[in-house]
């Protein structure tokens, strides 16, 4: 799989090629914050499959937490783009960044639940957890 | 009614006062790259009652569009905060920045359904529109 996207300015733009390890939505409180307010829509894919052909990003972490993920957003434009989590291999795009989000299909999983609003919906077929899938 | 907000890392603080104008999650497909993907749950609040607290945000308007809006977010973590629409007096407010989202209640209507994604999801019974309401 393919995928070609970036912030609504343009400024920033990526590529992302592999098969997604992930693909689902968070209904966490920090999440929110970045959404404004609904589930943030993501699709994990291979770091080493991901670059920026455009661009260079603002990174962010909290400072007080111990392994903080760091969220990538354009600074013209505020558009975040990926996340990354020590260690997860993984750059976590966000959908709405992609040219085609289509390509996303829909989630497989629901996470962090547990933080839901009236306003969080999650489609039907598709298995929630209130926090994280339990571990293989 | 008395809302107060900001941005993640805390850099950026708000309050707005008043009754809300309109509820609402916009499906447009600008929206989804500011949120990640998901549709967007805003707020619209009289423009008088609402103030920046703390620090300063850092705004973004397209260029190239007339009447384009102009979104403010966080310098720093990148949150968005509000939209402003030239020639309406309202404040957009993101309602993931509120810090008690509950507030918010439930949206009234979906708005820009046309652009929406497949993974979106409009609650049964809820007033959908292609793109805006009808004015009155």
């Amino acid at each position: 799989m393919k995928i070609a996207g970036g912030c609504y300015c343009g400024g920033v733009r990526y590529e992302a090629e592999g098969e997604p390890l992930m693909k689902a939505q968070c209904h966490c409180r920090q999440c929110q914050y970045f959404t404004g307010g609904a589930v943030n829509v993501f699709m994990a894919m291979p770091e080493a499959g991901f670059r920026y052909t455009k661009g260079a990003v603002k990174a962010y972490h909290r400072t007080d937490l111990d392994i903080p993920v760091t969220r990538e957003f354009c600074p013209e434009c505020g558009v975040h783009v990926i996340s990354r989590r020590p260690g997860f291999p993984a750059a976590i795009l966000k959908v709405g960044t992609m040219d085609d989000p289509a390509q996303f299909g829909m989630p497989n999983v629901a996470i962090h639940t547990l933080d839901s609003w009236p306003h969080h919906h999650v489609p039907e077929g598709v298995m929630a957890f209130e926090r994280l899938p339990p571990r293989r | 009614m008395s809302f107060v907000g900001g941005c993640y890392c805390g850099a950026v603080r708000y309050a707005a006062e008043g009754a809300p104008v309109l509820k609402a999650q916009c499906h447009c497909r600008a929206c989804q790259h500011i949120t990640g993907g998901a549709p967007n749950y805003f707020m619209l609040m009289p423009g008088q009652g609402f103030s920046w607290t703390k620090g300063e945000p850092k705004s973004f308007t397209r260029p190239d569009k007339e009447n384009a809006v102009t979104r403010y977010f966080c310098p720093t973590c990148g949150t968005h905060m509000t939209t402003q629409r030239p020639g309406l007096d309202a404040v957009i407010l993101k309602i993931g920045t509120l810090d008690d989202p509950s507030q918010f209640g439930s949206p009234m209507i979906a708005i820009f359904t046309e652009e929406e994604q497949a993974f979106h999801i409009t609650p049964q019974g809820m007033p959908k529109f292609d793109k805006l309401p009808p004015s009155r």
